[in-house]
């Protein structure tokens, strides 16, 4: 069955919506609001930098997004493990089937580049 | 006889521009688009074709020795994640498709690798920008320099600073998603009533119609520039990471009028707009060079990322870098060239692990024909089966002589030829060829074989010893990825401000009105969008235009890409046979063929013209 629209708000509000008030704010800078000599972030973490086999990426795990929960674990953000860990059981329902023909032509949407 | 280097097929897929590369060691060869196979332009899905065409280029007794994916996947996931639970409980119209992005990079994409590699430790994953920064400086001629990749995003980064010597490419620094010049880039594109995602280079090209009387209001309100080219955006503007959308009403409302509607007459306002955000593109970049090479201590600049597609503004920042000597761009900038970094990276790396070095070394890449060839049989198969009349010539000369006569006279070529281009350009291989001197070439090329606005201009291929007569600025451009300026001798009658002064300001009749004696390849600023060409580069090509300079004295040619609007670059004779029959294009010169339009029956002339035609 295709994803129901209720079932969605109800997934990404037991997901996403209890663990918000816990997530690094990436969003609502206003330009200017904070000056500094430069934006730039400095030199990535060497780990994301480099070139990793998937045996590594899944380190152990059935899944990369298991390894990335497990990721979140290690850096003390359970909440966001949590979500990625419910998000990862609901993907794995079969009953979900995200499949629709017409979803899957919204990442080239012609006004938006492909973010996600 | 097995190859020395590490066999190594590259993968890009899943968001845009899907492509596969193999390569050996530092060697490439073979890379191409997915699009070109599928025929659908952008083609995102994992490109079965495209793999399957690169591994039919490896001899038989080699296997390939691993498999490299140009992003990593973890990373990706991550930041997901992290801008779905940020933005929460905006966001929804989006949810599906991050649902559907989830599972396809945490199980569809591990599925679709294992299936070509059962072994996970010979399957490799790079980053997003180290793929692009790798396509960039492996290739490049220079043993040191600076590589600096800007883009819309990848997992997290959308602008990136590598330090590149000899074969190790290092991270010196980062700008990240939210912030991000190639979204920046794209609001104005989606604003001026273009597609985002390949109306970015429409935008550019309206750019010289315009005045940049908006850049204070972009630099106070949109974008907040540091003097090192970093940069903010005022988010609240942008709608890309809540919806299908990358500007919102806030930013209409910034600019007093509405997003234009792509069917609207294009009005001095989003001119206007065209030129101050590019103005703005110019200097950053100009800016994020200067830092690139004051950070790592080079003087050669490589470029990659899908804003190094910007000519406009790769020829700025060569012209304006101080202490930048050399630049090399790779011409798959965009993310198809992904793959191409991630093989080549993978490559490198591995055989420097096993200490394979003697198999290692850097070749500078001095082509990008790296697609498919198709033999003589095939082609004249696909002339048969389309039912054209044609001539075969036996020898080369003979047929060069035929081409360049019939270009002389006004004819359009489909020329078509050897290897397929890798990237967005067609660079002789895949192009359509005109006489870039008549007055009418212009609407007869846009409006009768490419069914485009007419108010755009081609670009000109030049024998590259003749480009410093013609030209000034950067005259060597061999991938046409930068813009040179016709001296004034050619340029003759009116110029846009005196167009302007008598009260012109409708696109098409500026950019006809601005006089030059190259006038279809020439724009309203007097630049071009130059592709240089020798005979080492692409001999049948050189040879084609210097026949044409013995009878015209002219030495350059339009060169557009052998495709119709919204199409991809043809592929195979059937695609360039069944692109010839459904224009006016008068010739098509494939292989050692010729097919005359003038020769066909008339139930074939009878569909030039018919063909329908996505916008792009």
């Amino acid at each position: 069955m295709p994803i129901d629209p209720v079932e969605l708000m109800e997934l990404m509000e037991k997901t996403v919506g209890s663990k918000s008030a816990h997530s690094e704010d990436t969003s609502g800078d206003v330009a200017s609001a904070e000056f500094q000599d430069s934006y730039f972030q400095g030199s990535p973490a060497e780990t994301s930098n480099y070139i990793v086999d998937l045996e590594t990426l899944l380190s152990g795990n059935r899944d990369i997004f298991s390894a990335l929960a497990d990721r979140y674990d290690q850096l003390e953000n359970e909440p966001l493990a949590m979500a990625v860990r419910e998000i990862r059981d609901f993907l794995n329902d079969r009953a979900t089937d995200l499949n629709e023909p017409e979803k899957q032509h919204k990442r080239l949407s012609n006004l938006v580049y492909p973010v996600i | 006889m097995t190859r020395p280097g590490k066999s190594v097929l590259g993968i890009s897929a899943h968001f845009h521009d899907s492509a596969a590369a193999l390569v050996n060691g530092a060697e490439i060869l073979a890379a191409v688009q997915e699009e070109r196979f599928s025929r659908k332009k952008g083609d995102w899905r994992f490109p079965v074709n495209a793999i399957k065409y690169c591994r039919d280029q490896l001899p038989g007794e080699d296997n390939i020795d691993a498999i490299a994916y140009y992003e990593n996947p973890a990373e990706k996931l991550d930041r997901i994640v992290c801008n779905a639970v940020a933005n929460y409980p905006r966001g929804s119209l989006i949810w599906p498709q991050t649902l559907q992005t989830i599972n396809e990079l945490n199980s569809s994409l591990p599925r679709e690798l294992l299936k070509l590699q059962p072994d996970p430790s010979k399957i490799f994953f790079t980053t997003h920008h180290r793929a692009h920064a790798a396509s960039a400086y492996f290739p490049s001629p220079f043993d040191q320099a600076a590589v600096l990749v800007v883009d819309g995003v990848g997992e997290w980064n959308s602008t990136t600073i590598w330090n590149g010597e000899g074969h190790r490419l290092t991270p010196v620094d980062e700008i990240r998603f939210p912030h991000s010049l190639g979204l920046f880039y794209s609001a104005f594109t989606q604003y001026c009533g273009f597609k985002v995602n390949s109306g970015e280079y429409k935008l550019m090209g309206l750019a010289p119609f315009g005045d940049p009387v908006l850049t204070s209001k972009i630099r106070n309100e949109v974008i907040d520039l540091r003097p090192d080219g970093s940069f903010r955006l005022n988010l609240e503007l942008f709608g890309f990471r809540t919806s299908f959308s990358t500007i919102n009403p806030l930013f209409e409302d910034l600019f007093g009028r509405p997003a234009r509607d792509e069917s609207e007459p294009l009005s001095k306002h989003f001119m206007d707009v065209a030129a101050s955000v590019q103005a703005i593109t110019n200097e950053v970049m100009t800016a994020l060079a200067a830092t690139a090479l004051r950070k790592t201590g080079k003087k050669n600049l490589c470029l990659a990322g899908g804003v190094a597609l910007n000519c406009v503004a790769n020829s700025h920042l060569l012209q304006s870098s101080k202490g930048l000597e050399k630049i090399w761009i790779q011409p798959a900038a965009g993310d198809a060239g992904g793959a191409l970094g991630a093989a080549l990276d993978v490559a490198i790396s591995l055989s420097e692990r096993d200490d394979t070095t003697a198999s290692n070394q850097r070749a500078a890449m001095t082509h990008s024909y790296f697609g498919p060839q198709y033999q003589i049989t095939q082609i004249e198969h696909a002339l048969k089966r389309h039912k054209l009349v044609y001539e075969k010539f036996d020898r080369d000369a003979d047929l060069i002589d035929d081409i360049a006569k019939l270009l002389s006279e006004g004819n359009i070529v489909g020329h078509f030829d050897g290897r397929m281009e890798f990237g967005p350009r067609a660079l002789g291989n895949r192009s359509i060829l005109a006489d870039p001197r008549p007055k009418d070439m212009l609407s007869k090329v846009n409006l009768k074989i490419k069914f485009r606005e007419g108010w755009r201009p081609f670009a000109p291929i030049i024998l590259d010893q003749f480009a410093d007569k013609y030209f000034s600025g950067p005259t060597q451009s061999p991938y046409m990825l930068l813009v040179a300026s016709i001296k004034p001798e050619y340029r003759v009658g009116e110029t846009l401000s005196s167009l302007r002064a008598k009260g012109v300001f409708e696109v098409e009749k500026l950019q006809n009105g601005v006089g030059s004696k190259f006038g279809a390849t020439t724009h309203v600023d007097y630049t071009s969008r130059l592709q240089t060409v020798n005979k080492k580069s692409n001999r049948r090509l050189a040879e084609i235009i210097e026949q044409f300079a013995n009878l015209t004295d002219c030495p350059m040619l339009l060169n557009t890409s052998f495709n119709v609007r919204g199409e991809p670059i043809v592929c195979s004779p059937d695609d360039a046979a069944r692109c010839f029959i459904n224009t006016d294009m008068d010739v098509l010169a494939i292989g050692p063929f010729l097919v005359r339009k003038e020769n066909q029956s008339a139930e074939i002339k009878a569909r030039a013209g018919k063909v329908s035609f996505n916008a792009d």
